[in-house]
């Protein structure tokens, strides 16, 4: 599945969030957005997810419209607040999607939320959980369908430092026993380095592409990986492009 | 302190108070009657009471019933038609503050003594209340969830069912808390203004023939009512919510 964007524009009354954007990821790709606020990396994927239409341009989910994809249920999306029933136990969220999208091709809810390490948390709900617990149901609810494109906006945004690394480590884990083509959003390099294999740096007002970013950086990552010399020079890189992307933005 | 203790406490000083009252003021018994002529009345005349208050139930019950089923509906299409809540604005706002006693008096003239009047009194009283809060709360419904909704292709019937609706529950349930014991003020105050049977009238009587005691032991009668009603709703939410008190362990 791959996730093209030609020359996307897109205005919220006077303010041009997306100018001339384009951009193609590739099937099994994971590609992350990234720059300072009001770029419009959460309109981009807003509009991947058909949850946004372009002013200009337009954006082609396998050369279908997103719209379409999410009716073929080939679209998961977390958000950056988890977006969970509170009057629902965990693994209930998780099975709120195959309500509606049936259960052809989909992961056993059961199995996946063991598999994210909350095997003992599939009868609590929401308010029981931690911040990291909440965003791995959230995650699990967004591809237990087992959906070729997983869209991400910063889901790991509220959580703490060392937790943000562990649940980074986690999803490149699951990522790497069932490939899917991601669109990730963070503000963070570092997050950004070690998860993606291109990191695309946006410029703020109007909302444009200023560079694209190969990491290379061998799979599988973990941890250790951060303290890495290659990794801290492909962070260094990424950071330098973000600061170039945000002095174009001033 | 323990809520069921303070409950014991106002169970046990409210007849204390009154045999204390009676003390202080020296009022005779035809007109402050004893706690126990009280009750003398309650058991004597318990199949007198009981029709009454049967009357008084099934008006209370119709009116409550339909004030939900209108105050929902209403709802629900000022979710999907924004038109239809600027239109209604204007009604709510005059059957909420036009004084109800007064369009009792209306009702009675035109429609006599018959159970109608009553009902609709009841339903002027609480359909506001459940209407507020279930609009409020279908609106409360976290747009995240209903961005995850859309993304899942999910229909306008699912959406309503596992998103919308769930949302507003709480909100419904607080709006019985106050809706469902004013059906039953409503329907007595109905019955008080005109009527031949119920507790309302059975309180006009009672007046008319000086039955002190009588008159005393309606206000216990429809006062458990009341307080009985409270209580179901405050039983039923904690039946429902319990999922939010469940310990971790």
């Amino acid at each position: 599945m791959t996730i093209e964007f030609s020359q996307v524009n897109k205005r919220f009354g006077n303010i041009e969030a997306l100018q001339e954007v384009s951009l193609t990821v590739q099937d099994g790709e994971f590609v992350t957005l990234i720059g300072p606020s009001g770029c419009g990396k959460t309109t981009m994927l807003r509009i991947a997810a058909g949850l946004e239409e372009p002013s200009g341009g337009e954006v082609r989910v396998n050369g279908d419209t997103p719209r379409n994809a999410c009716r073929q249920h080939q679209i998961g999306v977390a958000f950056q607040r988890p977006a969970l029933l509170a009057s629902r136990s965990a693994l209930s969220n998780v099975k709120m999607t195959l309500e509606i999208t049936g259960r052809d091709g989909a992961l056993s809810p059961d199995e996946l939320l063991t598999d994210f390490g909350l095997g003992e948390f599939h009868h609590h709900y929401p308010h029981q959980l931690s911040g990291g617990m909440k965003q791995r149901v959230n995650i699990a609810a967004a591809l237990v369908h087992n959906p070729a494109i997983l869209l991400m906006d910063e889901p790991f945004g509220a959580l703490d430092e060392l937790t943000r690394e562990a649940m980074g480590e986690w999803l490149g884990g699951v990522l790497s026993r069932s490939a899917k083509t991601v669109i990730f959003v963070t503000h963070s390099v570092e997050e950004a380095t070690i998860l993606s294999d291109r990191v695309v740096v946006l410029s703020a007002r109007p909302g444009r592409i200023a560079e694209i970013i190969e990491v290379g950086l061998p799979r599988p990552r973990s941890r250790t990986s951060r303290t890495d010399e290659n990794y801290l020079r492909e962070v260094a890189r990424v950071r330098t492009s973000l600061y170039r992307a945000v002095e174009l933005s001033n | 302190m323990n809520d069921r203790l303070a409950y014991l406490i106002m169970f046990v000083s409210v007849p204390v108070l009154w045999v204390l009252a009676i003390q202080v003021t020296g009022f005779p018994s035809f007109l402050l009657p004893p706690p126990d002529m009280v009750g003398g009345v309650l058991w004597t005349e318990r199949e007198l009471l009981a029709s009454h208050t049967w009357i008084t139930i099934v008006e209370a019950l119709t009116g409550y019933a339909v004030a939900n089923a209108i105050a929902i509906a209403l709802s629900i299409s000022f979710l999907y038609l924004p038109w239809m809540e600027s239109l209604a604005l204007p009604w709510t706002v005059i059957i909420k503050n036009v004084p109800f006693v007064t369009i009792a008096s209306i009702l009675i003239i035109i429609l006599g003594d018959t159970p109608l009047p009553k009902i609709i009194i009841v339903v002027l009283i609480t359909f506001f209340p459940i209407l507020a809060n279930v609009t409020k709360g279908l609106k409360s419904a976290d747009p995240v969830l209903l961005d995850r909704m859309q993304t899942l292709d999910s229909s306008q019937w699912e959406i309503f069912t596992k998103v919308r609706w769930p949302s507003a529950l709480p909100y419904y349930i607080a709006a019985h808390e106050i809706a469902f014991t004013g059906s039953i003020i409503g329907a007595v105050v109905a019955e008080w203004l005109f009527a031949r049977k119920g507790l309302g009238y059975l309180i006009v009587q009672s007046m008319s023939q000086y039955r002190a005691d009588r008159v005393w032991a309606v206000t216990i009668v429809a006062s458990a009512l009341a307080v009985g009603a409270y209580l179901l709703v405050k039983a039923i939410e904690k039946y429902l919510f319990r999922w939010q008190v469940e310990d971790l362990t």
